[in-house]
């Protein structure tokens, strides 16, 4: 049972369902670094079941500048031990544990240790390493969350093979009315009415819905040779027609609310193009008994569209001008309907499930699986050896980014030459204060050997940028870092929660003037 | 050697801005959700003469956010605890000097003089008023300041600076729904009705006395016709007898049965919907104050109870279960205000709360409007608006960057930076170039203003309170007309007398008090180093339900208008014949708000790059938005 009260402000956001996750995983973070503390923070605080803390290094004087939860009496104390020691005390609720080993040294003898988490956030690991890690919960499905923060610059990557959402939570999301292709019992309602037979105060109290059905049927039927209007003047007729049944078009507000969205109304009914790409991904089609609930609540769904050519209705109608009985009326009937498609989804889903030999999915789960059907969404991550290896390289998307001006990506390519640089000299440039000037031209030569095995022209990266990050000596600013931490904790949540769409995949903060871009690398 | 941990910063931005920063004396007004994130980014970032002020004390629901705090700490001040725990995690506390204050910023301690000593003020609040507030007065003395604000996974950060940018209230705010007092007294339609009515019947049984909640009148009895037409009167013997068997039986009899007879009477009110049914205690209660039958359950469209963990909150109570907390809570709510005094209600007192529940839920239930949960009901009685950690983390740190820029005069580099749910287009943070100060804004370019209102019922007590304090934010405004001073608040210097003759003054209706139709009024706060002028027009009907006036600003003729001169001194007294334009303000921030919940809440959005989809909008945020 989880704490409502001290999670109150969050739950509005994710309900019950997301904190529940949320307090079953345990996230590992590989270094104890200011971006990496910060991120955690923001983690523990909303109560994530457990974290582990990797991390070989001792706290020293430069982890004291950034780090708000290690001071004086850590220097020289295991990192890990100290940073996972703060951050227990922000949640009583939250379990917290150390491993003081060297994170390079665990991927490359005991990368099994890394099996037993959720999601690992990785922070500040040479590219090798990485991408031994990256392979390694590739194959897990585990997500990886890669993020640094770099004087003023920020990144971050996810990476996972699949990550499918049922609840995207879309901002605004428009109810499924079906006021186009209306369902039987929609349309004897709308059939019923007559409304000459109506006095003025209920004519202007009639659901625009109940009114739309009604009239369009009349009109194509006596107007239109039975066909829905489909061209340009089609609909503007229809509309004109709308308009005329009105008593007094400017003082009723249910016509006025109907002629609102007509353009919308007279779209024929189709499924979303996303939604149809889901349901026609091969996962669907080839079922196991180890496939995925959602894969089989997908399949039940392609079947359900095959068999009625619509999605299972939400039955949620908008707040419109109608009478108290109307509207409740109206209520009752898209409700009905919706829980006769859910009873027929749900067995579907139901026989699915024993001729793959599964077991049973939750009823509760099939609902809501059910209610957002119109919002499913689904990620499919490239993966870091993809965009690391030159030949699976998006170079040609690059170019095209690195030829706008200011384009933030340029940092994306001297970061990654930042590690070559490391990985040559052991040691990051510009690191001492004193070889700032002589470690540019080597990370320069690091940038274009790195331009040159993507394909990509050198002055698409221009000096200024390697100075820059040269300049940063491989420092973090706590407000950045901070910064980073937000975003990063932001969609580590996301990933946990399985609710709203992270990120795809590669993000870029740049703090020098506060601008920030996603880039699907 | 004390500067050496700032070695990246210096390497970062440069010895000058950072010089900059180690002298620089910055105010944080909020120790909320980004108050705590930004103390420990500013420290971090080698401030060391801060300023943190905040009137509240912590509270359970903090905890998931302001990480300063821990749960030995809920009651205590923030200001002073979110200081006290930076200075513990900072260790060497002789360099960095905070000092906090638990306090109203808006009160006269913290008056222009005290802004004066600042180099930049980031506001860190939760509160419209407080916001104008600050916004006048850093304005007045012309300080730089930083604003911001976090809604769920939405946050905005935006620099002000007087004649350069627009300023907070340049952009006139989303007028919150408010409702007409006969739809909640007699018609409620919706859930938000009742959890209104019953909020009022709160403070009806159990706050201080005020005149103008007239939720209910506990002793009468009238169900049909008008006491001064005594034959043909017809009351409800039963409130008499009802109030000797106990209090909660009083309460309940009067609200539930004798103010529901007399609406169900009111034929005509239910043309269209069926009539409310009263409710009988002694039929839901057995003498021994037993539940006697388990009655209908309405059930709604919240969430099912028998779901796995089911948080007991986010069920719907049963009709029954209702009826049983609100007698439960009606005793228990009259022993704390005999012992206590008068109660104020507050969305985080458990009992407060279920007397809430309860009492909107079996109103619910007699007007056939669907009951709800206990944890929606917090939401919309409380006005929550959901806040976490990590978007506090990313607009505290864009705060921190903005004011690099202030402090080295680079007011041309600030942005307004809007950070966006997921990313939209190509970006998740949106970056903009501040406006400009707008010309017909009355804080700070015309000081000049329109309201229409009925002056003839209208009483100077309304005008004070509701228009100019609740509506326009004054803090102690000072009224006069030509020479002559109308009106002085202030409690310090008066004698009983005094105050009495005042207290009749304030009944008086405007317009038989110098303030007809037509009058220009001036009215000026000494604490906001604020003046404004206001043109009262007299008008008797509004366009809209339950609306009694209306305020507007005023555009300047084209002439005057592209001239973005901050000059703000009124020079406006002779421009009363020009027209008005329908520029809407804010119509009462401070109690019902939107429903929270509710992502598309109708917040009035700015839009901005109409090229792109509709989800690369400029949100301007509501408001009252928490951190
Ligand atoms: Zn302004």
């Amino acid at each position: 049972m989880t704490d409502t009260e001290k999670y109150d402000r969050q739950l509005r956001l994710w309900g019950e369902e997301g904190q529940a996750r949320l307090e079953k995983s345990h996230i590992c973070l590989i270094n104890g670094t200011a971006t990496g503390t910060e991120t955690l923070k923001n983690l523990v605080l909303p109560g994530i079941g457990g974290f582990t803390v990797v991390d070989g290094n001792k706290v020293s004087a430069s982890d004291l500048g950034n780090n708000f939860f290690l001071d004086k009496s850590c220097l020289g104390l295991s990192r890990a031990l100290k940073v996972c020691e703060f951050l227990r005390e922000l949640n009583d609720r939250v379990k917290g544990s150390s491993c003081e080993e060297d994170p390079v040294h665990l991927i490359n003898e005991k990368i099994s240790f890394f099996k037993e988490f959720d999601l690992v956030i990785a922070n500040r690991l040479p590219e090798a390493a990485l991408t031994t890690l990256s392979q390694y919960l590739w194959e897990h499905n585990i997500p990886l969350v890669v993020v640094v923060s770099y004087g003023y610059i920020g990144y971050l990557r996810l990476v996972v093979p699949e990550h499918q959402i049922v609840e995207s939570k879309p901002d605004t999301p428009l109810d499924d009315l079906r006021i186009y292709n209306p369902f039987k019992e929609l349309e004897e309602m709308a059939d019923q009415l007559d409304l000459k037979s109506l006095n003025s105060q209920q004519h202007g109290h009639v659901p625009y819905i109940t009114l739309m059905v009604h009239l369009l049927k009349k009109w194509k039927v006596d107007s239109n040779g039975g066909k829905m209007p489909s061209t340009r003047d089609e609909k503007e007729s229809f509309k004109k027609f709308f308009i005329s049944n009105a008593n007094s078009f400017q003082d009723e507000e249910n016509f006025q609310e109907g002629v609102k969205g007509i353009w919308k109304v007279l779209q024929p009914y189709s499924v979303p193009s996303d939604i149809v790409a889901i349901m026609n991904d091969p996962k669907a089609a080839n079922l196991s008994s180890t496939s995925d609930d959602y894969w089989v609540m997908v399949a039940a769904l392609k079947k359900f569209h095959e068999t009625h050519q619509v999605l299972p209705l939400q039955g949620t109608i908008p707040d419109i001008t109608a009478d108290t009985i109307s509207y409740i009326n109206l209520q009752k009937i898209y409700h009905e309907k919706a829980s006769a498609d859910l009873d027929e989804f749900t067995s579907i889903v139901n026989s699915l499930v024993s001729s793959v030999g599964k077991t049973l999915i939750p009823s509760e789960m099939i609902k809501k699986f059910c209610k957002n059907v119109r919002f499913l969404n689904l990620v499919r991550y490239r993966s870091l050896v993809d965009e690391f290896t030159p030949a699976t390289a998006r170079s040609a998307y690059m170019i095209s980014e690195l030829e706008q001006p200011d384009s933030n990506l340029v940092f994306y390519i001297v970061l990654r030459a930042v590690e070559k640089f490391n990985n040559i000299y052991n040691r990051y440039p510009g690191f001492n204060d004193e070889e700032v000037d002589a470690d540019i031209p080597l990370l320069k030569s690091c940038v274009t050997s790195l331009l040159n095995d993507l394909s990509i022209p050198t002055t698409l990266v221009k000096d200024d940028y390697i100075t820059e990050i040269a300049r940063y000596g491989h420092c973090e600013l706590h407000n950045i870092a901070s910064l980073m931490g937000g975003v990063t904790s932001q969609e580590v949540i996301k990933l946990i929660t399985h609710q709203y769409v992270p990120l795809d995949n590669t993000f870029i903060f740049n703090g020098i003037n506060s601008t920030a871009n996603p880039y699907k690398l | 050697m004390t500067d050496n941990k700032f070695q990246n910063i210096i390497d970062t931005l440069g010895i000058d801005t950072f010089e900059k920063i180690r002298s620089a004396k910055v105010l944080v007004v909020g120790a909320g959700g980004i108050g705590c994130e930004l103390l420990k980014n500013l420290v971090l970032s080698g401030f060391r003469d801060i300023h943190i002020i905040d009137l509240d004390t912590i509270d359970l629901s903090n905890l998931n956010r302001q990480f300063l705090f821990r749960k030995h700490h809920i009651g205590m001040s923030k200001a002073k605890i979110a200081r006290e725990s930076v200075l513990k995690y900072c260790n060497n506390s002789d360099d960095i000097k905070i000092v906090a204050h638990h306090a109203d910023i808006k009160t006269h301690e913290f008056g222009p003089n005290y802004f004066k000593q600042f180099n930049l003020v980031m506001n860190a609040l939760d509160n419209l008023s407080a916001r104008r507030h600050v916004n006048r007065i850093c304005l007045s003395v012309d300080i730089p300041l930083i604003e911001s604000g976090t809604a769920g996974f939405l946050g905005q950060v935006s620099v002000i600076r007087k004649g350069v940018t627009e300023c907070f209230e340049c952009i006139p705010k989303v007028p919150p729904k408010e409702f007409a007092v006969c739809t909640i007294r007699s018609n409620p339609s919706a859930p938000i009705h009742c959890i209104v009515w019953a909020k009022m019947l709160f403070g009806r049984l159990f706050g201080l006395a005020d005149d103008s909640n007239a939720v209910t009148d506990m002793d009468d009895n009238i169900v049909e016709g008008d006491k001064d037409d005594t034959d043909n009167v017809i009351r409800d013997e039963l409130l008499p007898l009802a109030k000797q068997k106990s209090y909660e039986q009083w309460v309940f009899h009067k609200v539930f049965y004798t103010d529901i007879d007399r609406l169900a009477r009111m034929t005509e009110l239910w043309k269209e919907k069926k009539p409310p049914r009263p409710l009988v205690y002694d039929e839901l209660f057995s003498p021994d104050g037993q539940q006697t039958t388990t009655t209908t359950t309405t059930t709604s469209n919240g969430i099912n109870s028998s779901s796995g963990r089911g948080l007991k909150d986010q069920v719907v109570m049963s009709f029954q279960e209702n009826i049983n907390m609100f007698v439960e809570s009606i005793r228990k709510l009259q022993v704390q205000n005999e012992q206590n005094g008068a109660l104020t209600w507050d969305k985080d007192d458990n009992l407060a709360l279920n007397f809430v529940v309860s009492a909107s839920n079996i109103r619910s239930h007699i007007f056939n409007i669907p009951l709800k949960s206990k944890f929606d009901i917090k939401a919309m009685a409380g006005n929550i608006i959901p806040a976490i950690a990590t978007t506090n983390a990313i607009i505290s740190g864009l705060i921190v960057l903005e004011a690099f820029k202030v402090l080295n005069n680079e007011f041309d580099k600030c942005k307004s930076t809007y950070l966006l749910k997921q990313p939209s287009g190509k970006r998740l943070l949106l970056p903009i170039d501040p406006e400009k100060p707008k010309s017909d804004c009355y804080v700070c370019s015309q000081n000049f203003i329109t309201l229409k209102i009925n002056t003839k019922t209208t009483t100077l007590s309304q005008l004070l309170n509701d228009v100019l304090k609740k509506n326009l934010s004054f803090h102690d405004p000072i009224l006069t007309v030509g020479a002559s001073l109308l009106y002085e608040g202030g409690d310090e210097d008066l004698s009983k007398e005094e105050i009495e003759e005042r207290n009749k003054l304030e009944q008086k209706i405007i317009a038989d008090y110098k303030m007809p139709d037509n009058t220009i009024l001036n009215v000026e706060d000494y604490l906001q180093n604020f003046k404004v002028s206001i043109l009262i027009i007299h008008c008797e009907t509004f366009d809209e339900d339950g609306k009694w006036f209306d305020i507007s600003g005023k555009q300047k003729d084209q002439s005057t208008n592209n001239n973005n001169n901050h000059d703000s001194n009124n020079n406006n007294n002779n421009n009363t014949e020009d027209d008005l334009d329908d520029l809407e303000i804010i119509e009462n921030p401070v109690d019902m708000q939107i429903d929270a919940s509710s992502d598309k809440s109708t917040a009035k959005r700015k839009e901005i790059e109409s090229e792109t989809s509709d989800s690369t909008k400029k949100h301007k945020l509501n408001e009252n938005n928490e951190q």
